[in-house]
C-alpha cells in the first residue's frame, strides 16, 4: 500500500463501540416503552421519560454535544454524527434523538455567556435536565431573520425592555428559560441582533400554542414591556448571530445524521417486510418496483453520510465547513423523506398506520425540510458561495 | 485483591456462524463482538467491587486471540474492567480448548489473581469448558454456571449454580474460578466516558513465551482434538401450511392433524 492511500473510513474502536452502545440503548431500553405508548401520543410521557432518563444518565449518555467544562458529554462534530445516528432509530426522535431521554443540550449561544450565565443558565440545563427554547423566527419570517425580525429590546437603565413576537419556538410552553433574539438597534440589519436569555415566567411574556403536523409542536410568544435584566444580554449588543456561529455547523451536521439514522431504520423495515410479504403469488421482494427504490434509498443513504461526516471531519479540524454542512443538511432532509415515503409505500396501508414509527418520522421529516434553514436556503448558500456577488445581483 | 475476567471475542450474534470446509474451523472474517456472557462476567465483577464486600483493588480483562480481540479487550474495559492484557501469538492458532485452557492459565499465573471470572460459554465454540481446564491448570476450585454470588466472610463467596435439577448452593474458598450464566446479573450500558477513555487504559500485549507457554502443548498441531469433518444439520422437511378461507374448516384441519399425532 502507497503511503498516499486514504485512510478514513474506518471508525475508532471506540467510536464504534459508543455507537453500538447507543444503537443497543434505543433498541432495549427506547423502542419497547415506546411499542407499549399509544400511538398518538406526541411525545414519551412521565413517568416512563424519567425512568429512561436516570437510566441514560448513569451511562453517561447525556447532552454528549455540549463541552465537558459545562457537564456534557464533550464529543466532537464527527462523534456527535455517528451517534446521533445511531440514537435515531425510535418513535419520538424529532426534534431531538432521545425525546428527551439522552438529554437536551442549552441553546449554544449560551455557552459564549459570562461566567454568571454559565453557572446560571446552561450548567443547570445539563444538571438538571431543564428544557429551554430558541426564539429567532417572527410572523414576518425565519429565513432571512436579519431583515425581517422586528422585535425589539430598549435599554432602560440596568434592564432591557423586550415587545414583539416570536413565531414557531419549539419549547416556550414547557421551558424554564430560553434565548430570545432581538434587536438593540433598529437602523441596522444583522448587526443590530442581540440575543437575551428570558425566563418564561416574566411578566410581559405570554406563551400560547401551535399546533404543526410533527408530534413536537412549536409555540407563539409576545412580549409586551417585558423587562429583564441588562445582565441577561449575551455577548454585547449586535453579536447575537456571531456568537451562535461557531455551532452552525455541527447543529446542521446533527440534523444531517438524524435523517441517516431514521432512513436506515426505514429500509431495514422495509426490507424485512419485502421478504414477508406475499401479493400475487410472489415475494413483495422480488418485484422490481420494490427492489428499485429501497436500493435507491441505500445509496442515497450512503452519499447523504459521506456528505456529512465530511463537514463534520471538517469542522473538527477547524476548517470553514458551512458549505459542508448545508449540502447536508439539504440532501440528508429531502433524502430522509423520500426514504420514509417509499418505505410507507411498500407496506402499504400498515406503513400509514400511527403504530409504524414511519408515519411519525414521515411528518418530522417533512418538518425538517423547513426548519433549521430550509433547502431553498441551503441551496441559496451553496450557490452564493459558487457564485459570489452575482447571486445577490450585485 | 484482584479479579481477572476472561473474555472472548466471538462471531457478532447477527453473524450466520459458518466452518470454513477448507480448515475445519469457524469462519471469524465477519463483524465481531465481545462474548456476551462475558460482559455478565465483568458485571459480576464490578458489583463485588461496588458492593465494597472485599477489598477489590483491580478488574484485569484476559483475552487470548488474534490482533482482532484488543476490541473485545476496549468493550471489557469500557464496562468497568480496569486494565487488560491480551495473550497473541501465531503458535496459538487453532489450539482446542485444552491447550486453550492451559494457555490462559499461564498468562493468569502471572496476574496472580484472587478471583477468576469468565462465561460459562462462548457464543462460538460453545464448550463450556474453559473455566474447568483453566481451574486445573491453576490448582483452584472450579465452580460453574453460577448465577448468584454473595460473599460469606473475609475470603470466600456462596454461589448459587443453576443445575439441571434445580439449584445447588456452594460456598468456596477464594482463590476460585468461576464461569457465569446470563442469568447472574444485567449487564451495564458502558459509560460514554469509559467508551472514549477505554484506549489510555493500560493494555499489556504478551507473547506465549512471556508466560512461559510450552510450545509443543498449543496450537493447531499439538492439540489433541483435532477437526476430522463435519456436515449441516439435515434439514427440515417444509411445514404445511393451512390457508384461512373458512375458519370453521381451517379450526377442522388443525384439530385433525393434532389428533393423528395424539398431541392433543
Ligand atoms: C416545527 C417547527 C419548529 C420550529 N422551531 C423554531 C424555533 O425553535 N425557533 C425559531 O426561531 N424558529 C423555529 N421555527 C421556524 C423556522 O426556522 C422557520 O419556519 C423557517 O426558518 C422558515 O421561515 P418561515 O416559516 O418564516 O418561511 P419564509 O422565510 O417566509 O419562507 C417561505 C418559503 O420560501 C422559501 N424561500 C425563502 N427565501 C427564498 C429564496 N430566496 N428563494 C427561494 N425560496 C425561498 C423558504 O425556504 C420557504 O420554503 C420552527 C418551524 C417549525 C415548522
Ligand atoms: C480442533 C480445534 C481447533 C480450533 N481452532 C481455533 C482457532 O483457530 N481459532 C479460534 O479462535 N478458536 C479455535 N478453536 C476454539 C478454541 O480454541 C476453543 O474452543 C475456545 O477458545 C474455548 O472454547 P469455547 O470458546 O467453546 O469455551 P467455553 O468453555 O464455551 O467458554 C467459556 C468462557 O471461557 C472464556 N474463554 C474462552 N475462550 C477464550 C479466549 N480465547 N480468551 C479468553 N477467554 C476465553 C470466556 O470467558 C468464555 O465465556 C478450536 C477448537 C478446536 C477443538
Amino acid at each position: 500500500m502507497s503511503d498516499h492511500s486514504f485512510s478514513g473510513f474506518e471508525l475508532p474502536d471506540e467510536l464504534r463501540m459508543l455507537s453500538e452502545a447507543l444503537r443497543d440503548f434505543v433498541r432495549n431500553e427506547i423502542l419497547p416503552v415506546e411499542a407499549a405508548l399509544d400511538p398518538t401520543l406526541r411525545a414519551i410521557p412521565q413517568p416512563q421519560l424519567g425512568e429512561l432518563q436516570a437510566k441514560a444518565r448513569t451511562a453517561g449518555f447525556w447532552c454528549m454535544d455540549a463541552p465537558v467544562e459545562f457537564g456534557g458529554g464533550g464529543l466532537s462534530t464527527f462523534e456527535m454524527a455517528v451517534v446521533w445516528e445511531a440514537a435515531s432509530r425510535h418513535r419520538y426522535t424529532f426534534p431531538t434523538p432521545g425525546g428527551g431521554v439522552i438529554g437536551y443540550s442549552p441553546p449554544v449561544v449560551l455557552y459564549r455567556g459570562n461566567e454568571e450565565q454559565i453557572e446560571k443558565y446552561v450548567k443547570p440545563v445539563i444538571e438538571k435536565g431543564l428544557i429551554t427554547f430558541t426564539a429567532i423566527s417572527e410572523p414576518t419570517g425565519g429565513s432571512d431573520p436579519a431583515r425581517a425580525l422586528r422585535t425589539t429590546a430598549r435599554r432602560d437603565g440596568d434592564k432591557y425592555i423586550l415587545n414583539g413576537r416570536k413565531m414557531w419556538a419549539t419549547n416556550a410552553d414547557e421551558a424554564d428559560f430560553g434565548v430570545v433574539y432581538a434587536r438593540t438597534d433598529t437602523a441596522t440589519g444583522r448587526s443590530g441582533i442581540s440575543a437575551f436569555v428570558v425566563e418564561t415566567n416574566t411578566p410581559g411574556m405570554h406563551v400560547s400554542k401551535v399546533p404543526v403536523m410533527r408530534n413536537h409542536w412549536t409555540t407563539e410568544v409576545e412580549f409586551n414591556d417585558c423587562e429583564i435584566p441588562a445582565a441577561n444580554l449575551i455577548g454585547d449588543e449586535g453579536e447575537g448571530f456571531a456568537l451562535a456561529q461557531k455551532w452552525m455547523v455541527r447543529g446542521r451536521v446533527m440534523l444531517a445524521a438524524q435523517a441517516l439514522g431514521v432512513a436506515e431504520e426505514s429500509v431495514r423495515m422495509a426490507a424485512e417486510w419485502s421478504k414477508e410479504r406475499e401479493t400475487f403469488g410472489a415475494l413483495l421482494a422480488t418485484r422490481q418496483g420494490v427492489q428499485f427504490p429501497l436500493a435507491d434509498s441505500l445509496v442515497e443513504i450512503e452519499a447523504a453520510r459521506a456528505l456529512a461526516w465530511k463537514a463534520a471531519w471538517k469542522d473538527d479540524q477547524g476548517q470553514d465547513a458551512r458549505v459542508d454542512a448545508s449540502m447536508a443538511k439539504l440532501f440528508a432532509s429531502e433524502m430522509g423523506f423520500n426514504t420514509v415515503d417509499r418505505c410507507i409505500q411498500i407496506f402499504g396501508g400498515m406503513g400509514t398506520a400511527k403504530e409504524m414509527n414511519l408515519e411519525h418520522w414521515f411528518r418530522d421529516l417533512r418538518t425538517m425540510r423547513i426548519v433549521e434553514g430550509a433547502s431553498e436556503i441551503q441551496r441559496y448558500l451553496i450557490a452564493r458561495d459558487l457564485l459570489g456577488a452575482a447571486a445577490t445581483g450585485r | 485483591m484482584k479479579i481477572c475476567v476472561l473474555v472472548k471475542e466471538v462471531p457478532d450474534a447477527a453473524v450466520q456462524k459458518r466452518i470454513d470446509p477448507a480448515t475445519g474451523r469457524m469462519d471469524r472474517s465477519g463483524e465481531k463482538n465481545l462474548n456476551p456472557y462475558d460482559t455478565h462476567a465483568i458485571e459480576a465483577a464490578m458489583q463485588l467491587k461496588e458492593s465494597g464486600a472485599l477489598p477489590i483493588e483491580e478488574i484485569v480483562a484476559v483475552s487470548m486471540g488474534p490482533e482482532s480481540a484488543v476490541r473485545a479487550l476496549h468493550k471489557a474495559v469500557s464496562l468497568g474492567a480496569d486494565r487488560s492484557v491480551h495473550l497473541t501469538d501465531a503458535a496459538l492458532a487453532g489450539s482446542d480448548v485444552a491447550a486453550t485452557g492451559y494457555a490462559l492459565a499461564q498468562t493468569l499465573k502471572r496476574e496472580n489473581p484472587d478471583l477468576v471470572l469468565l462465561g460459562q460459554q462462548s457464543d462460538d465454540g460453545e464448550c463450556y469448558t474453559i473455566g474447568a481446564v483453566v481451574a486445573d491448570h491453576l490448582g483452584m476450585p472450579s465452580l460453574t454456571q453460577v448465577i448468584k454470588m454473595d460473599v460469606e466472610g473475609g475470603n470466600s463467596l456462596r454461589a448459587e449454580r443453576q443445575a439441571e435439577y434445580g439449584y445447588d448452593t456452594v460456598q468456596v474458598s477464594l482463590p476460585a474460578v468461576i464461569s457465569v450464566g446470563d442469568a447472574i446479573n444485567e449487564p451495564r450500558y458502558p459509560s460514554l466516558k469509559a467508551i472514549m477513555g477505554a484506549k489510555k487504559k493500560q493494555l499489556d500485549t504478551v507473547s506465549a513465551a512471556d508466560v512461559a507457554i510450552d510450545a509443543s502443548k498449543v496450537g493447531g498441531d499439538h492439540s489433541a482434538a483435532q477437526w476430522t469433518g463435519s456436515k449441516e444439520p439435515p434439514k427440515k422437511a417444509p411445514g404445511r401450511i393451512i390457508e384461512d378461507e373458512d375458519t370453521a374448516q381451517t379450526v377442522e384441519q388443525i384439530v385433525a392433524w393434532l389428533d393423528e399425532r395424539k398431541l392433543i
